[in-house]
């Protein structure tokens, strides 16, 4: 027999050294997106601040820093980082689930359907908060009308009749949007449904964390406590049953989880593509495919990637670049950096 | 052997006046038998046949046209996949799985086993470890699934299949993708583990598999032909030659001898 190319204790130092590394650039990334900006502090003056936070509570007259820090900045950032981790979790829930790594979270309509509630509270120049309501709710229509059209259809893989419906249901509200972008007030009500669907952490008061906080953790319970479970729904169907598995409602638990972690990341910042496709495929290549290892490094790192996206396109020019067009065009050479990394070793 | 033994409360197989197929589609009707604990049957047909339809009905994954397959007092439709699982072990025909290593895909063979929100723990992974020192492949527990052989494929699946502490195992054509050295491990490993008390139903595209493991007087072997006549019975009485030259459509001169061989590993 042929000697194991890698030994046990490999595995198991390379992600401790994965999860070490990247908890420390997490943090890392999070305390320069607290620094820099439009209104730069300087490191010591941060810790200060910090310091000052968290021994001797909130001060009665904050300072502008204080400000910047705990009112601007900071639920900026906890945002972006709770949207990234979101997004990166629910796609590699939705490509194990679809056993296809090229599988985003978009692929049951989530986006599209959120895309065309906000849209359509942008048209009906309805308040913010209605608008961030309509988006959640037409994501998870979305999702529900794609899952109801695909049990109808009995006798065929579920998994094809799933992305199919997908496919279909998700272009019809694709030419929603159209249709309301067309018939939108091309001065006001389209340069706000364009640069919504491309997606910002600018507007994220703590009042819309409070909100989404809780949203994103009651979904992440049921991924969470399936990381195990969900590996099997990488095997072929007959399988997984004859292992034990109860494949339909695993597969309803992990797309209800997956769907309102996308619809409520989704209501808070607008589309923000290719991160939920991208790191988790990147994870992959890190610590393998097994889920319950995947599943915290997925969204540490979709977390921190997102708000280093983010602090990027709120510093390096006098505007604003959103983080749907950074994410990508920052995100493609590191991923095939990554990649070429990653395949040499193998070799 | 094992050292996680479970307890032998193996159920028996009992199929009756069963019809497998699709909803447009009978393939075979008429199948009775009764597969007593610790004994091993042997399914022969030509391609196309239907073993692999009869294998999904057995599991309970593919509910019968008509009959029925109980195991134990009950129909194997009325189990819950969980405790069905724990009974009966599937071996499919090669898969590949990407991005997994071995004794990750073995270690999930304890699906049955374990509550819904667990996680395999050193129990679950000294069992999935041990199944695979069964069949010789404890070196290859780290290595990619994808990365291996189709032989090595199949013997991680028996692996995953013995992981789960099953006492009937089904094997669909365990030696189809195996060379003639890793064939041989494989059919001394089945006859190994029939000794031990596990029930081996098994299909093959060789007779002489049938002569090998199904010799002892509980066994049995069952022929489907092209189109879809079912006999059932002891391995020597059934598969006589001109029984075999009709099963494969060849001409009796053609055929092999073939042995009652009962060396073992």
């Amino acid at each position: 027999m042929l000697c194991p190319r890698r030994p046990m204790s490999f595995f198991r130092t390379r992600t401790t050294a994965v999860y070490t590394i990247a908890i420390f650039s997490a943090l890392m990334v999070c305390l320069v997106a607290l620094a820099v900006g439009q209104f730069p502090i300087a490191p010591g003056e941060l810790i200060a601040i910090v310091q000052a936070k968290i021994f001797s509570g909130s001060s009665i007259a904050p300072t502008h820093a204080e400000l910047v820090v705990f009112d601007i900045r900071g639920p900026r950032i906890v945002g972006a980082f709770m949207v990234g981790g979101a997004l990166a979790a629910a796609g590699a829930a939705y490509q194990n689930l679809f056993r296809n790594p090229l599988v985003s979270p978009d692929i049951l309509g989530v986006s599209s359907g959120a895309a065309l509630g906000a849209v359509l509270g942008i048209f009906l120049t309805l308040p913010l908060l209605a608008i961030q309501a309509m988006a959640f709710a037409g994501g998870l229509t979305a999702v529900a009308a794609i899952y109801w059209v695909s049990a109808r259809i009995r006798g065929h893989d579920p998994i094809l009749t799933l992305v199919l419906a997908g496919v279909v249901i998700g272009s019809l509200l694709g030419s929603g949007v159209a249709l309301t972008k067309y018939l939108a007030d091309p001065y006001n009500q389209l340069p706000a449904i364009t640069y919504w669907l491309l997606g910002s952490f600018a507007g994220i008061s703590k009042t819309d964390l409070q909100v989404a906080l809780p949203i994103m953790a009651i979904a992440l319970l049921p991924l969470f406590l399936l990381r195990w479970r969900i590996n099997l729904l990488a095997l072929p169907e007959d399988e997984a049953r004859a292992l034990g598995v109860n494949v339909p409602r695993l597969r309803l638990m992990v797309i209800v989880g997956a769907t309102l972690m996308t619809a409520a990341s989704v209501a808070l910042c607008g589309m923000v593509g290719w991160v939920g496709l991208v790191v988790p495929h990147a994870v992959r290549l890190l610590v393998g495919a097994e889920f319950s290892r995947l599943l915290p490094l997925a969204i540490l790192i979709g977390g921190t990637f997102m708000v280093a996206i983010d602090t990027i396109g709120r510093s390096i020019a006098q505007i604003e670049i959103p983080p749907g067009i950074l994410t990508a065009a920052i995100g493609t050479p590191v991923f095939i950096w990554l990649m070429m990394l990653t395949f040499r070793r193998r070799d | 052997m094992s050292t996680h033994t479970p307890p032998n409360d193996t159920p028996r197989l009992t199929v009756s006046q069963l019809t497998i197929g699709y909803p447009r589609r009978t393939l075979v009707s008429n199948i009775s038998l009764t597969v007593a604990p610790g004994s091993a049957l042997a399914i022969l047909g030509p391609n196309g046949s239907g073993k692999t339809t009869l294998f999904r009905t057995l599991l309970g994954l593919l509910p019968p046209k008509s009959g029925r397959v109980k195991l134990g007092d009950l129909d194997t439709g009325a189990w819950s996949n969980r405790d069905l699982a724990r009974h009966m072990g599937y071996v499919p025909q090669a898969t590949n799985i990407f991005n997994f290593n071995v004794i990750e895909i073995v270690e999930m063979a304890r699906a049955s086993r374990l509550p819904w929100h667990a996680l395999p723990g050193k129990r679950d992974r000294d069992i999935a470890m041990d199944a695979l020192q069964q069949l010789n492949m404890a070196a290859f527990a780290d290595r990619e699934f994808a990365e291996l052989s189709g032989g090595e494929r199949q013997l991680v699946l028996v692996a995953r299949a013995l992981a789960s502490e099953a006492r009937i195992l089904l094997l669909d054509e365990p030696t189809a993708s195996l060379d003639f050295g890793n064939r041989l491990m494989m059919m001394n490993t089945l006859s190994r583990l029939k000794q031990s008390g596990v029930t081996i139903i098994f299909s093959s595209h060789d007779p002489q598999h049938a002569f090998q493991l199904c010799s002892g007087p509980d066994d049995q072997t069952l022929t489907i032909n092209k189109i879809g006549d079912v006999a059932v019975g002891t391995t020597a009485a059934l598969l006589t030659p001109s029984a075999l030259a009709a099963l494969y459509q060849v001409p009796e001169q053609t055929l092999p001898i073939f042995s009652h061989s009962s060396r073992q590993a």
